[in-house]
């Protein structure tokens, strides 16, 4: 069994060798962390980061302010500790911005903030405030033209991007797999139809394509992953029946005959494994992809829908203040898909290389 | 007579993170004009290492280098080793050439095979294009390639395996080299073409008057060309010496081991005697010479009957050759062509031929690993052709190949006990994994591999222990037949001796019919009983083994025979 770990850690010394890999490597775990804990990390945990507060929209990074909590009325559900780790929780409160306050025994009189230099003087019963009434809040990265914390809603938004690429690569890849290894192992027949249908599906343009499998299933969150993942399997099935059709000239796989396996014992046991290498670098590249169309998508209005934060919706819904006072607004999400899809290129990259005994050992 | 090359106190080792390979230890020699210095050794002895160096052409890191290669050049003595790359650059090529083992693979395919030679000699000799195409069609007559003007314009693949090897002398004897270094220049071909290169070689070294390397790992290759024979082990130089002294008057161990393995005019029943028979190797490398104890005890072989296990008819099988435009296939070639014979139980049938002659087609057709064209075979009186796929699934199980090439005949991403377990699993054989784990240990043992050995990867075996494993994966499901295809071909002639001994040992214990393919009339001379010689995709000849290689009857046989490399002396 040693040499089992000798031949994995081997694979592992030579990634780790590769500093940019590395790196990318961090930037997905951090990411992931990130995107598991969204709810409770981000400062505004209300469900989809969607605090929200008209009077304080289009803020520039670092602004705070004063916010008087006001409850809601109804009364508030229950929510489990997983709920809120999964969905967030509904806010309870209102927010008021304020200026200054005052205290007395039973209510809050307050500079009610309206924009920059104006302010109107209010009072307020304390029965109606939360319990903790006047919270002083950051907004590191500002607000957008709702008022809502571009922070909380990136973090919340790398959910879309991670599950985006996620699934999408599982979709791809197992239809990519099943269809490249038959028409690599049987080739005939089969191969001439696998091919022909990869080869219609390849020549209409990816993004036409989305559309139309978004305009049968509707647009959405869900739709989106599985759109994306059936216009990506096409490469993968074309690198699979390649490979495939290499190794299934080696002796090996004859033996495998000669001894009775079956073809899909042939296939499963014998040349999947043995192809892994770089199907993970591809899985790697089209997560990345992925990522990159579900921003377009979303820019376009056919992706993720509102309120639910996505980097590529937070681009569509801020980039017209690019030109005028506030271009971070639409830069931060950019900046942030490029990171993360530079993270999987490069991890992806970097597997390559570790993987890159494959010809030593074959 | 003027030394052009000297090797003195040359250290190589490989360094890489976790340790220090030594390639090379210490060796010292020397090379004469005019002189062919054969460098003879199995895989892993330097050999080649060795003639990397001479031409620099190891990276280094992670190669590192001791002592000096002294090349002398009109009476200046340049120290390769220290030489700056311009200076290297001006002697590779130029004044020291090379001929690589694999023809196949040195051509650059897309370009015609007379301007790769002309583009080499306007390279080094700067002169313009008209009289490289000159000179090298003058080298093409030289090396005798057919109408050196058209072959000209031919591409690799269009030529044979022979023929592009002769392009490759052409191309290294462009600018008249004063060494040519020769790495195992004919082991990829068959023996009437390697008969040819090595005249070829031998001439054109004694009308240039150069300096010669020859590599290989057959003494019986360069018995007849070379002067001096430099024999090697494990990265030391064990014995140099003239090639007649070296031929009839061994004096270390290892040669005289590499001497008598060869299985040519061995006595048929009697083991093949091994290295290990004649020396012990301890954990330092020290080498001891052992009182020759030759187990000379006849080998039994299994009793013959006269049931037939297999029987083929008329089996033919055809290639496409050519196709028209619309994908219509409208010539074939015969890969095998017409094609009878019978198999007894218990009897061993050596298929002779060379390479293209379809020997190789007909075992897997024989396997029903491909359908043939036309014919029948009849597997214990059942047609295979005529079976349902689960009932040839089922019968495969009875009849199994060896192959050839034991670095690709293993999956390398699974362990060599699961390996060979896996048959057994699959087929249901023995109640359950720890019994099959048990039998799989037993059957390592039985081809001389240790019980702790289940758990590596081929990867970190040698060519002859992956033979063994293929050979006990084959042998896990018990068949009644087995097809060797061309199992010890791969293989260095020492290591040969050790798998043909073995084939032997079990052949008698599992008592199996088997059809042993071969390139090598002396190897299914000593392994079979009966003998079927192929040519063009028909056989030519067949009858029992000893008359067929002692008193061939049809022309060809006797050709294959004529070419064979002999020992002097034998």
């Amino acid at each position: 069994m040693a040499d089992v770990k000798k031949y994995n850690s081997s694979t592992w010394a030579r990634f780790k060798k590769n500093k940019a890999a590395v790196a990318g490597l961090v930037i997905i775990i951090l990411s992931v962390v990130l995107a598991v804990f969204a709810y409770l990390i981000a400062p505004d945990g209300s469900s989809n980061a969607n605090r929200i507060v008209p009077e304080i929209s289009n803020q520039r990074s670092g602004f705070s302010v004063y916010l008087l909590q006001v409850k809601k009325n109804g009364k508030q559900p229950a929510y489990s500790a997983l709920s809120v780790l999964v969905s967030g929780r509904e806010d309870p409160y209102t927010y008021i911005p304020l200026v200054r306050y005052s205290a007395t025994k039973d209510s809050i009189i307050f500079d009610r903030y309206i924009d920059e230099g104006i302010s109107d003087r209010q009072s307020i019963s304390k029965k109606l405030l939360g319990d903790n009434p006047v919270i002083h809040e950051r907004f590191l990265l500002g607000t957008d033209k709702f008022g809502r914390d571009i922070l909380s809603r990136l973090i919340v938004g790398i959910r879309v991007s991670l599950n985006v690429g996620l699934i999408a690569v599982v979709i791809s890849l197992t239809i990519g797999i099943l269809l490249g290894a038959l028409a690599g192992y049987y080739r005939g027949f089969v191969d001439d139809i696998i091919m022909w249908f990869i080869n219609i599906i390849w020549s209409i343009p990816t993004l036409l394509l989305v559309f139309a499998i978004t305009l049968v299933l509707g647009k959405g969150f869900w739709q989106i992953f599985i759109a994306v993942g059936l216009t990506m399997w096409v490469n993968i099935a074309r690198l699979i029946r390649g490979q495939v059709m290499s190794l299934k000239e080696k002796e090996f796989i004859e033996a495998g005959r000669a001894m009775g396996f079956s073809d899909l014992r042939i296939i499963s046991r014998h040349i999947l494994p043995n192809i892994l290498g770089p199907v993970a670098v591809i899985a790697a590249s089209n997560f990345a992809s992925a990522i990159v169309i579900e921003a377009g998508l979303s820019f376009l209005g056919v992706g993720v829908q509102p309120p639910q934060p996505s980097w590529g919706l937070m681009i569509k819904e801020n980039y017209n203040f690019i030109i005028t006072h506030n271009p971070l607004l639409a830069i931060i999400p950019g900046l942030a898909i490029m990171v993360l899809v530079l993270a999987f290129n490069m991890v992806g990259n970097g597997l390559r290389d570790a993987l890159n005994v494959r010809s030593k050992v074959l | 007579m003027n030394i052009l090359l000297q090797v003195r106190d040359l250290s190589v080792s490989f360094k890489t993170e976790n340790s220090d390979t030594m390639a090379l230890d210490n060796i010292n020699f020397s090379v004469n004009e005019g002189e062919i210095v054969a460098i003879v050794g199995e895989s892993g002895s330097g050999k080649s290492v060795t003639a990397l160096s001479i031409l620099r052409l190891l990276p280094s890191p992670p190669a590192a280098f001791k002592g000096e290669i002294i090349f002398t050049e009109n009476d200046k003595e340049i120290d390769l080793l220290s030489a700056d790359s311009n200076l290297l650059q001006s002697i590779r090529g130029h004044k020291i050439a090379m001929i690589f083992q694999e023809p196949m693979t040195s051509l650059n395919p897309v370009k015609n095979v007379g301007n790769q030679v002309a583009e080499s000699i306007r390279l080094h000799l700067q002169c313009d294009e008209k009289a490289a195409k000159e000179k090298t069609i003058h080298l093409f007559e030289q090396v005798q390639l057919p109408e050196p003007s058209f072959t000209y314009k031919k591409y690799p693949h269009q030529l044979s395996g022979g023929q592009k090897q002769r392009v490759m002398i052409a191309m290294a004897m462009s600018c008249s080299p004063r060494l040519l270094i020769c790495d195992e220049p004919t082991t990829a071909l068959d023996v009437t073409v390697q008969k040819n290169i090595l005249k070829l070689i031998k001439d054109l070294q004694q009308e240039n008057n150069m300096g010669v390397i020859f590599i290989t790992h057959d003494l019986a290759v360069v018995a007849e060309i070379a002067d001096r024979i430099i024999v090697m082990y494990k990265g030391k130089i064990v014995e140099q010496n003239s090639a007649k002294e070296i031929l009839t008057n061994p004096r270390h161990p290892y040669t005289k081991a590499l001497l008598s393995c060869r299985p040519a005019d061995h006595p048929k029943n009697e083991r093949l005697p091994v290295v290990s028979d004649f020396m012990d190797v301890d954990d330092e490398g020290i080498i001891t010479e052992k009182k020759i104890s030759i187990k000379q005890g006849l080998q039994e072989r299994p009793k013959q009957t006269q049931n037939i296990l297999l029987k083929a008819e008329h089996i033919s099988v055809l290639f496409p050759a050519k196709k028209s435009l619309l994908g219509k296939t409208i010539s074939y070639t015969k890969a095998v062509d017409d094609v009878s014979f019978e198999i007894l139980e218990g009897e061993t049938l050596g298929l002779v031929g060379e390479s293209g002659c379809g020997k190789t087609t007909l075992g897997r057709t024989v396997l029903a690993l491909n359908k043939p064209d036309t014919g029948s075979i009849f597997f214990k009186g059942r047609d295979i052709f005529a079976l349902p796929k689960n009932e040839l699934r089922a019968l495969r199980k009875d009849m199994q190949i060896i192959f050839q090439d034991p670095y690709s005949s293993l999956d390398p991403r699974q362990m060599v006990g699961r390996a060979i377990m896996e048959p057994l699993q699959v087929h249901h054989l023995l109640d359950n994994d720890k019994q099959r784990k048990d039998k799989v240990m037993h059957l390592l043992e039985k081809v001389n591999l240790k019980p702790e050995h289940f758990f590596r990867y081929p990867h970190e075996f040698s060519g002859g222990q992956r033979q063994r494993i293929a050979i006990a994966r084959a042998l896990a499901l018990e068949p009644s037949f087995v097809v060797c295809d061309e199992s010890v071909a791969a293989l260095d002639v020492s290591v040969q001796a050790q798998v043909l001994n073995l084939i032997n040992d079990i052949k008698k214990e599992f008592g199996f019919t088997a059809i042993f393919i071969s390139h090598d009339l002396s190897v299914v001379r000593y392994i079979s009983d009966r003998i079927m010689v192929m040519n063009k995709g028909r056989i030519v000849e067949s009858g029992p083994s000893e008359q067929v290689y002692h008193d061939p009857a049809s022309p060809y046989t006797r050709q294959l025979i004529a070419s064979m490399p002999k020992l002097v002396g034998s």
